[in-house]
């Protein structure tokens, strides 16, 4: 064993200037609190979803194509790509903007008293044909006069990708589709259908002549039809055409705009939409929550520290408040201030932060009665000093998960008032009535509900996670165990 | 329990009724205020009712008289005659009639939501704070986002989807399926609808009752009783979770009210023959009557549940006392 | 809770108990198809609950549906929507037209096996027009012309003066105070049904509320009626025409509104027949290669002006211009997306019958052809209004449109394809329904869209709109020449006249266009494959089911 020196063993002695010194930087509440929450991965990439979300939905909009006469592309309508899924664009074909409707053949040297055929003469109508282009701006059927009929009736068959026998079609064997049409005169021999077309498909047209008893309104159709079957091109109006590739001339082919969550029923780009919707959600979602927050805990802490008769006066307030029909307010609202973001932010806020003054005395009355409050009051302190340092912190984590809690809620609520029409003035987008707007077309294309859906999801799961993380950051006595 | 039934706590419960109709009141008189300056009343059409016409059915409704004489009307037939007045629209049903014949159905999917949304709520929520931070908790997150994310309402169109219409899971009774789509009268009818309602619930229930498991987790009683030796079981069962779910139990009341109120859209998906669609019906008609009939039951309904809530939280909190 | 007592009192165990057990109400099992198909019986979506069942009171698509089944008029509709004889197996005009004399068959019995009695009309009627009884419906006997119908109405004359009264128990006899063309088609409609009057006060209060106190003299009886849940209704042995009746009982086992509900259900064999209403649905039931039929509703929508003083569409060119420049191809087509919609361009539409049997109005009066979507027109019209009023740009306007979710999407279409059609721009109001009605009245809009759905089975349920005493004209227009030439047309017998003037009518309309009329609406509807016979008609109620067949194949 080696020897140990004296001088190790010696007293370190008494330093006054050392003892009370910290070795670290000392932090205040906040601080701690923000480097904890530094230190969460799931909060800082809540974060940093919230963060681009807001910055996509701020800046987004600069990079759409320009405006048009004054409408931003958001509301830019098409009506040649009305309800398409996702796309990255399709091969179409530059029609013209103003291209006339068709008008229908009719001959007016046709006497409408000829005499009627039988029901057995009845014959299918001679040739059908498919007059000019066929596309999503209209399908021009036309046939030869069929003397001595009361009418046509002209219907539609989608034709299945795996194809299907046209014989069938004639003698009625398989369903022949949509009546698109029902022609009362039978001098009346063309049909121009244009009913919610998919450019992307094939129809198998069946025109049936009728004739109908004059005196019992019965009609009696002809056995067989006459069909006709044709494929859609896809077109582009040239005025939306020159956007895209300046100068093209009618006829020409061009790539047309992507749409990565497809298009609405007005033909617009909802992805577009979405981004531009952001920001009325945006702030929507940071508004609201802070002024139902700041409204139920005034009236909440002041019910329940005053307690008494001024408590139960409160919550008989609170009561009708809650209770009140929350529409009836927005309808009020509209007539009085009308549409737009104000009475929105007005109408989410007003009548909402009942349950949270509710929350927020029920708190308070608890912690009135803990002992370190009971023990700072037997100290002496005023009541500013207990809501300061006391009874407020303590109320941190609940306002934090609160106001998250209420943002989602927030949003939803907007979606549901634009259904019933009384959100923003049109054509405005936001999240809520692009989502609704998608959810009709569920059982079409349930890609194009889900991906709004998804976008709305993951942005509020964000908000939620980001408000957890805070609270735990918040809270003191967590401190050194997530 | 023994300070529960002391001369104290009736009169607190006396107090507390007779408050309740003094906020019915309110509410009431405050219904009437703004039902009366929305534009257009019970009788404007679409085709304009001839003047003669109209005469005859405002005297018939008492709309003709001035509107302090209608107040005193409607509030002696509602408070001292407990009559709600007839409809403006279904004409043959009194409010009250459509109360006792539509109320129930409405209550049948709160109540199934309400169990439902609780147990798992609290359930998902005692699991999540268990096992914080790892993939259970971050899937119960996820649920609860879904729950609040989307509006019921769309909720609504794809349970129906993938739950009836075309089943992810195929379960069938004699051939249909054992969802449908629409229908109601029997079990399995109220599964659907209430499960969509109950999705608002269970996040609501598991991101509170997460919240408080966490705090309580911390506190000193817990570590008292580890301490002591108790076992992790009786530790959770007997001391985080009854003082954990404490807080929770005073939020029950409201969001029972808010599920047994009907929701116009998924009683409409469903066909659930409820309230939801008549208390929508009687603000875009102007039906005064019914929206004001609705407003105080469901006030009333609501009052009620919150005195229930408080008296609850006291006996199960013994540090509230009445008086 | 006291103010719940009474409600209490009458139900709280029944609720409760029902409540726990996790139904509303305890009802019959529910048929599979194959089972309905075997029973001859038929389930559907009648939509809303219908507000009463009582004839007087309420009328709307959905009571009248029931209703047209459960009762029979004088006359009814067939199939084709013609009008034929019902509970009266005759009618005898007379030549000035004003006095009407109906036969009721012998063989027509109420459901209680009661023989219908010309009392019966007489009694119902009266208690129509009974100002103490206040029916919002009254209205129709002063459009019919009824004499003294108005005078009852306006507590001037008692309601025993009305101009109808039995001859004796199987004749009554109508006087109407002018020639009234139409007033057979009205006989058929929902207020001039027969009522009892033993079972009326008899029930007092709750007359028509269950089926113990509805008793009607149709071919079929309520026989269960659960409130906003289901109703179903079976085939009368006592019906004269039973005979002809297929279908032995029609059920609607849930009220459901929403489309997409209806025809999941629909798909899933829950109901039999369902509308295909929104072009999303459409593309589902076109996937699914289901039977699609279209049918007319027959409401001539137009997108009226307020031609008012001061306002921008007092400019008649604008007027023009706006009424020529529109795609209704498009809207129809592509916006709208239901088939059956048509585009019209005229307030009468193309189905309203002429003077002569088998050929329309539209047919007799030979209307030109109109261009639609005629951008040439309209932008020399602009180009000539800009000159006139020394102006560069047309200034902002604002359209007026109801906020129900279909009413918005043909809103924002307005506003974007008027704001390029005349390149200025274009603000949408949209407001509750009942706002957007006071507010069209008052004429606080430029433009509103504004459907019209007729009455009765004559040009005059449209042209009237536009005459200077009617209160539903908001687009403020008046015009003394027009007035003069419906008056004619109100008090001429000759039918053939009285298309000539409607003609001359039309075309100052024409000349001035107040409204630019868009489109005339419809629908679609698909059914089992089996199913046969439903009847959609424009006049009458719809779904009619009188001659449905299952194809037993």
């Amino acid at each position: 064993m080696r020897p140990m020196p004296e001088e190790l063993f010696l007293p370190l002695g008494a330093e006054a200037a050392g003892a009370e010194k910290i070795s670290r930087p000392a932090l205040s509440y906040f601080e701690d609190a923000f480097l904890r929450l530094r230190k969460n991965k799931l909060a800082m990439i809540s974060l940093t979803i919230i963060g681009l979300v807001t910055a996509i939905g701020t800046f987004g909009p600069w990079f759409f194509p320009a405006e048009e006469n004054g409408v931003p592309y958001a509301n830019h309508q098409n009506s040649n790509d009305i309800d398409q899924g996702p796309s990255w664009g399709h091969k179409l074909v530059v029609v013209d903007d103003f291209a006339p409707v068709p008008e229908d053949l009719i001959d007016q040297a046709y006497d409408l008293n000829a005499p009627l055929k039988r029901a057995a003469e009845l014959t299918p109508v001679g040739r059908l044909s498919v007059a000019g282009v066929a596309s999503v701006n209209g399908v021009f059927l036309n046939w030869d006069i069929e003397p001595g009929v009361s009418g046509y009736m002209v219907y539609r068959l989608l034709v299945p990708e795996t194809g299907f026998d046209a014989k069938e079609l004639v003698s009625g064997a398989i369903e022949r589709g949509v009546g698109i049409g029902e022609i009362n005169s039978p001098a009346q021999h063309s049909y121009n259908d244009g009913l919610g077309l998919d450019p992307s498909a094939t129809y198998a047209y069946s025109v049936v002549p009728f004739v109908t008893d004059p005196q019992s309104g019965e009609r009696t159709y002809a056995a067989e039809a006459a069909v006709v079957q044709t494929a859609l091109i896809d077109t582009i109006k040239q005025s939306d055409a020159q956007s895209i590739q300046p100068g093209v001339a009618v006829g020409a082919t061009l790539r047309g705009r992507a749409h990565p969550f497809g298009t609405d029923g007005l033909g617009r780009d909802v992805l577009a939409r979405m981004i531009q919707g952001t920001r009325v959600d945006m702030l929507l979602a940071l508004l609201v929550p802070t002024l139902c927050i700041a409204i139920g805990l005034l009236f909440g802490a002041f019910s329940g520290l005053v307690g008494g008769k001024v408590d139960t006066l409160c919550m008989r307030i609170v009561e009708i408040v809650d209770n009140f029909p929350d529409l009836l307010i927005f309808i009020i609202l509209q007539v009085a201030i009308g549409k737009g973001l104000l009475s929105l932010v007005i109408a989410l806020s007003a009548f909402s932060w009942a349950g949270f003054a509710r929350l927020v005395r029920g708190e308070v009355l608890r912690m009135r009665e803990l002992e370190f409050v009971q023990a700072s009051r037997l100290l002496g302190a005023p009541v500013s000093r207990l809501i300061a340092r006391h009874i407020g912190p303590n109320l941190l984590g609940l306002i934090i998960i609160a106001w998250s809690a209420r943002i989602p809620g927030v949003i939803a609520s907007e979606a549901f008032l634009s259904l019933l029409g009384l959100g923003l003035e049109q054509p405005t987008p936001s999240w809520g009535n692009v989502v609704f707007d998608a959810a009709r077309r569920l059982q079409v294309n349930p890609v194009q509900f889900f991906l709004p859906a998804a976008v709305l999801g993951i942005t509020l799961l964000a908000f939620y996670l980001l408000g957890d993380s805070m609270r735990d950051a918040f809270d003191p006595k967590l401190r050194g165990r997530t | 329990m023994s300070n529960v039934l002391t001369w104290g706590f009736l009169r607190y419960i006396g107090q507390r009724l007779a408050m309740a109709i003094v906020t019915l009141w309110a509410l009431a008189t405050m219904t009437f205020v703004f039902m009366r300056a929305v534009p257009g009343d019970p009788l404007t059409r679409t085709k304009e009712i001839p003047a003669a016409v109209r005469a005859n059915l405002e005297q018939r409704y008492g709309l003709n008289k001035p509107l302090w004489k209608q107040y005193i009307i409607q509030m002696d037939r509602m408070f001292l005659h407990a009559d709600f007045g007839e409809s403006f629209r279904t004409v043959d049903r009194s409010v009250n009639r459509m109360i006792i014949e539509n109320f129930p159905a409405s209550a049948t999917i709160g109540i199934f939501a309400m169990i439902f949304g609780t147990i798992t709520g609290l359930g998902l929520g005692i699991i999540a704070a268990l096992y914080r931070n790892s993939a259970i908790d971050r899937a119960a997150m996820l649920l609860c986002v879904v729950g609040i994310a989307i509006p019921s309402a769309l909720i609504a169109y794809v349970v129906q989807y993938f739950l009836a219409v075309f089943p992810l899971v195929k379960l069938h009774v004699n051939q249909d399926y054992w969802f449908r789509p629409v229908g109601w009268g029997q079990f399995r009818d109220v599964i659907l609808p209430g499960f969509t309602l109950s999705l608002g619930i269970i996040t609501m229930m598991t991101r509170y009752m997460r919240s408080q498991m966490v705090d309580v987790a911390f506190a000193e009683f817990v570590r008292t009783a580890r301490a002591k030796g108790a076992s992790t079981f009786r530790v959770i069962t007997l001391h985080q979770i009854r003082n954990a779910i404490l807080p929770v139990v005073s939020l029950l009341g409201p969001i029972f009210v808010g599920a047994i109120s009907g929701s116009l859209l998924i009683e409409n998906v469903f066909g659930v023959p409820g309230l939801g669609a008549a208390y929508f019906n009687s603000i875009s008609n102007s039906d005064y009557n019914v929206l004001m009939g609705l407003t105080v039951f469901y006030g009333g309904f609501f009052i009620v549940i919150n005195l229930i809530t408080d008296i609850v939280y006291g006996l199960i909190d013994p540090r509230i006392r009445f008086g | 809770m006291w103010i719940t007592n009474r409600l209490a009192h009458q139900s709280a165990l029944a609720s409760l108990l029902s409540v726990l057990l996790g139904s509303g109400t305890v009802i019959a099992e529910q048929k599979s198809r194959e089972q309905r198909i075997a029973d001859n019986e038929v389930y559907f979506s009648s939509g809303d609950e219908p507000p009463s069942m009582d004839i007087s009171k309420q009328v709307d698509s959905v009571s009248s549906m029931w209703l047209g089944h459960i009762y029979e008029g004088l006359m009814r509709t067939n199939a084709a929507g013609a009008i034929i004889p019902g509970t009266a197996e005759s009618v005898s005009i007379s030549p000035d037209k004003t006095t009407w004399t109906f036969k009721i068959r012998p063989s027509a019995k109420w459901q209680d096996g009661v023989p219908v009695k010309a009392q019966d009309f007489v009694y119902s009627w009266r208690r129509l027009v009974d100002p103490a009884y206040a029916s919002e419906y009254s209205f129709i006997a002063i459009t019919a012309s009824l004499v003294n119908a108005d005078a009852i109405v306006s507590k001037k004359l008692p309601k025993e003066q009305l101009g109808v009264r039995a001859l004796d128990d199987h004749t009554l006899e109508v006087k109407l105070s002018r020639p009234v063309a139409f007033f057979d088609s009205l006989t058929s409609f929902q207020v001039f049904y027969p009522l009892r009057q033993d079972i009326v006060e008899k029930f007092a209060g709750s007359f028509a509320t269950d089926p113990a106190s509805l008793i009607g003299n149709g071919p079929y009886r309520l026989a269960r009626w659960q409130k906003e849940q289901s109703m179903r209704i079976e085939k009368s042995d006592t019906y004269w025409d039973a005979g002809n009746i297929k279908i032995k009982a029609i059920e609607s086992p849930a009220m459901v509104k929403d489309g997409q509900a209806n025809f999941n259900n629909f798909r899933t064999g829950g109901i039999d027949t369902t509308g295909v209403s929104t072009p999303e649905i459409i593309r589902q039931a076109q996937a699914a290669k289901l039977k699609i039929e279209t049918f007319q509703t027959g409401c001539t929508e137009t997108l009226a002006f307020n031609v008012r003083p001061g306002r921008l569409f007092a400019n008649k060119k604008l007027r023009h211009a706006v009424r020529a420049g529109l795609n209704r191809s498009e809207y129809v087509n592509k916006i709208v997306g239901v088939p059956g919609y048509k585009p019209a361009f005229r307030m009468v539409p193309d189905y309203m019958p002429g003077s002569q049997p088998g050929l329309t109005y539209r047919q007799e009066v030979k209307s030109p052809p109109v261009k639609d979507f005629d951008v040439p027109t309209t932008q020399r019209l602009v180009k000539e209004y800009l000159a006139d009023t020394k102006q560069t740009q047309i200034p902002a306007f604002t359209l007026l449109f109801d906020d129900s979710v279909v009413a918005k999407k043909m809103a924002e279409y307005f506003q974007h394809s008027l704001s390029k059609l005349l390149g200025n721009e274009v603000k949408v109001e949209t407001v509750p329904f009942k706002t957007r009605l006071q507010k069209s009245r008052d004429g606080q809009f430029d433009m509103v869209f504004f459907g019209w759905c007729p009455d009765y089975r004559d040009p005059m349920t449209f042209m009237d709109l536009l005459a200077n005493n009617n209160e539903n004209n908001s687009s403020g227009w008046s015009s003394p020449a027009y007035n003069k030439l419906i008056e004619q047309a109100n008090s001429e017998a000759d039918k053939a006249k009285r298309v000539q003037l409607f003609k001359a009518a039309e075309d100052i309309l024409e000349e001035e266009a107040p409204v630019a009329v868009t489109d005339v609406s419809g629908g679609a509807l698909t059914a089992a494959p089996e199913l046969k016979g439903v009847k959609r008609t424009i006049f009458g109620f719809a779904p009619d089911f009188r001659a449905a067949y299952w194809d037993h194949k």
